[in-house]
Parts: structure tokens; sequence; C-alpha cells
């Protein structure tokens, strides 16, 4: 219900959703543009929402969207630049911007993408395994592999060391 | 204990809270008895909870200026209306041009068909030239004889207009080869040897017929329909004496 989808709610869960499109983009202009497409998308179809749905979930499923439809543009836009002239004129985001980025992440910042929405959505965020596999499209095993992946990961970098396997094997 | 040993994801989802309530307690109950799985969740949780206090903070994400719902809500809706008003537009011209070319297609038709334009030449040819003597079939002042001569050919024709009173003076009539058959013209004159003709002809297959008048260069042509027959008066356009005239056959003209 459209109703539901007051300024108030949303403004709520809007610093929430900036956080998880800085996971994603690879810069903060590029995640305030992911912000604003999925603000947009979701006050244009507001009536397609369920009532008994939970905002956050619906509205970090749609930012997630939006970034996966940007993605594929980009590496079409890439491959079309590739075939025409080899030149790679795609502007990369200062290392200054990428790392401001990845400073107010913290640890998260340092794990693959696919990690770090995992960690986000479950550990902080608080989602459900099936709410998160919801958001970013996939089969909630694969939720499940990449949360165990991703926390091993972190481990290992908050402990200094580079992951190559399971820091911690379960004793049967 | 015939508990079935977690997997490495079962201990994650029960670590999350993730788990049905009785795989739940069964984990439980194997974490009692399993030091090393205990630690495992027990470490699980602590990270959770090292991440939920790191990132507990919420206000470098404050969304920046021109990005709070009511400013996207309001751009939404600008958009919105801009696209209304695109479309809009869209349909103003297409409807514009199919309206376009229905009056295109009027035209057309118009410019194809001039309706009566066979009285208009049947006066330019007899009419118009300044013969003293108009080769007329059947020369009579008098519109009852031409009327009666009219009525030899026609079935229940209209009577002949009479223009005496306005200047106009019954020459003769004459029969004229049409497309649609056989048409005849009466020539009126009057005493400048200025010339208008009453035409009458067949319908022949025309079914759409509309009365009106149209101007061919010096010529005014005024028609209608009446009866079984079409009718016309021809008459010059800009002269005064043919204004009264052209008024009375047609009031509205």
């Amino acid at each position: 219900m459209s109703s539901l989808l007051t300024d108030e709610a949303l403004d709520e869960v809007l610093p929430r959703l900036r956080r998880f499109a800085l996971s994603l983009a690879p810069d903060p202009a590029s995640a305030d543009d992911l912000v604003q497409s999925c603000l947009e998308t979701a006050l244009s179809r507001a009536g397609s929402r369920r009532p008994d749905g939970d905002l956050r979930a619906w509205l970090f499923s749609i930012l997630y969207r939006r970034f996966l439809d940007g993605r594929r543009r980009a590496s079409r836009y890439a491959r079309i630049l590739e075939f025409l002239g080899g030149a790679d004129p795609l502007v990369a985001p200062s290392a200054e911007e990428v790392a401001m980025a990845r400073a107010s992440l913290g640890d998260l910042g340092r794990l693959p993408t696919d990690q770090q929405s995992v960690l986000l959505l479950v550990s902080v965020e608080g989602l459900g395994y099936q709410e998160t596999a919801d958001v970013l499209g996939i089969p909630i095993g694969t939720v499940m592999s990449r949360l165990s992946r991703a926390r091993k990961a972190l481990r290992a970098l908050n402990e200094g060391r580079i992951v190559s396997q399971p820091a911690l094997r379960i004793l049967k | 204990m015939s508990t079935r040993t977690p997997s490495d994801d079962e201990l994650h989802a029960y670590a999350d809270g993730q788990l049905d309530p009785a795989r739940h307690r069964e984990i439980e109950v194997y974490l009692a008895a399993h030091p090393d799985a205990a630690r495992e969740v027990a470490w699980i949780r602590d990270q959770t909870e090292g991440l939920q206090v790191r990132h507990a903070d919420l206000s470098p994400y404050a969304p920046p200026a021109g990005q709070r719902a009511a400013d996207v809500r309001r751009a939404v809706r600008r958009r919105t209306a801009r696209r209304m008003a695109l479309a809009a537009t869209v349909v103003l011209a297409f409807g514009l041009g199919g309206l376009g070319g229905w009056q295109m297609r009027e035209t057309s038709i118009r410019a194809v068909y001039l309706p009566m334009a066979d009285a208009t030449q049947a006066y330019r040819l007899f009419a118009a030239a300044a013969e003293p003597t108009p080769a007329v079939d059947f020369a009579s002042p008098h519109p009852a004889e031409l009327q009666a001569w009219l009525n030899r050919h026609f079935v229940q024709a209209e009577p002949i207009p009479d223009f005496n009173a306005y200047g106009f003076q019954a020459v003769g009539g004459r029969l004229v080869p049409s497309e649609f058959g056989v048409a005849a013209m009466v020539l009126y004159r009057n005493a400048h040897g200025q010339s208008i003709v009453y035409y009458v002809r067949p319908p022949g297959n025309l079914l759409h017929f509309q009365d009106g008048n149209r101007r061919d260069g010096d010529v005014l042509t005024q028609y209608w329909k009446q009866g079984r027959y079409f009718y016309a008066v021809v008459s010059p356009a800009d002269l005064p004496a043919a204004r009264d005239i052209q008024r009375a056959v047609a009031p509205d003209a």
C-alpha cells in the first residue's frame, strides 16, 4: 500500500540504503545515483508493494536490481567501446573516493562485493536468510555458503592473515 | 546421541537464529557435547556483534541534499507531469495529423470532382461570349414558353426562375451534353449584354452531393439538388447587378 510509503518511513531507511549502495558501487557518486534511482523506482510504483512486506528488504531488493542493471549496461558499453577502439574511457573513480567509501564501511569494505553484501544484510542489518536471498535474487543455499565464506574471510582479515582456506575446521 | 552432525552452514544458521525450532534444539544439545562446534558458534556470534557495534553509527550515511524522500517524491511527480504533458503532445500531434489528413482527403476529393463544373463550362462556352445573338435552340423571352420547352426534356423540373425584376431577361434555352446525360441551360441577359445561366441536369451516379457554391475565376456557380435533378445558377462573380440574384438564389451565400 502506498499509504505505508510515507516520507518518514523512507527517510528512516535512507541511511541504510545508502550504506548498502556504498558497499556495491565503485564510488560515492555512483552510490548516490543508485539510491536516487532506487527511490524513484520505489515511489513511482509504490502501489506494487505488499502491505505486509518489510520496507527495508523491499528497498534493498530494488536497489540491488538497479545495481545489476547498471553493471550490465556498463559492461555492455565497455564491450562496445572495446570493439570500437580498444580505448577505455570509463573514468575510474579516484583512489581517494574509493578509499573514503571503503573507510566508511571499515573492515567490510575489504571483502569482495558478494561477501560484503551478505554480511551487511545478515549480520549488520539482521535480515533473515530468505529475505537476503530475495534481495540478492539468489538461492538461500548460496546465501548460506557465501555467508560462511565471508565470515571466515573477515576473520582472517582481522587477524592480519590472507585467507586461502577455511580458518577453522569443524571436528566431528 | 542420534543427532545428525550439524554442517558448517547449519552452525551459521544456528548462530543467526535462522533454524526451525526443532533443529535449533537439536543443535543446542549437540553443542553442549561438542566444545569445538560451540566455540565456532560463539565466534560467529562475536563477529556479528562486533560488526553491529562497529556499524551502529548511521550518521556517515545521512542522505545528501536533495535526496530525502520528499525531494525525490517531488522530482518523480514533476517527471510524471512532464511525461503526461509529452504524451498529451504526442496524442495532439497524431490528432492534428489525422485531422489534417482527413481534411486533405476531402480537399483532394473536391479537387478531383468539382460539383457542377459542367454548368460553369456551359456558361463560359455559350454565355460569356459577347456575341449579340447567343446560340440558343429555343429562343423566347417568356419563362412560360421556356418552361414548356424544358418540360419536353425533363420530368417535373422546377419552375424556371424569373430574373426580370433584377434586369435580366430570358433569351432562350439550349440543350448541352454532359457526362451525366442531357443538360439544359437557360440564358438570361441584361441591357448591358451580361449573362446569367440557369442550368438543369440529371444527377448521374453521384451519391454525395451537397448544396453549395464555388467561384472559378470571375464566375460564381451556385448549385443545389431538388427533386430528381441538380440545378445551378452561374453568374459573373463580381458583377454588382448579379449580386441580388446570387443572394436570391442562396440567401445565406
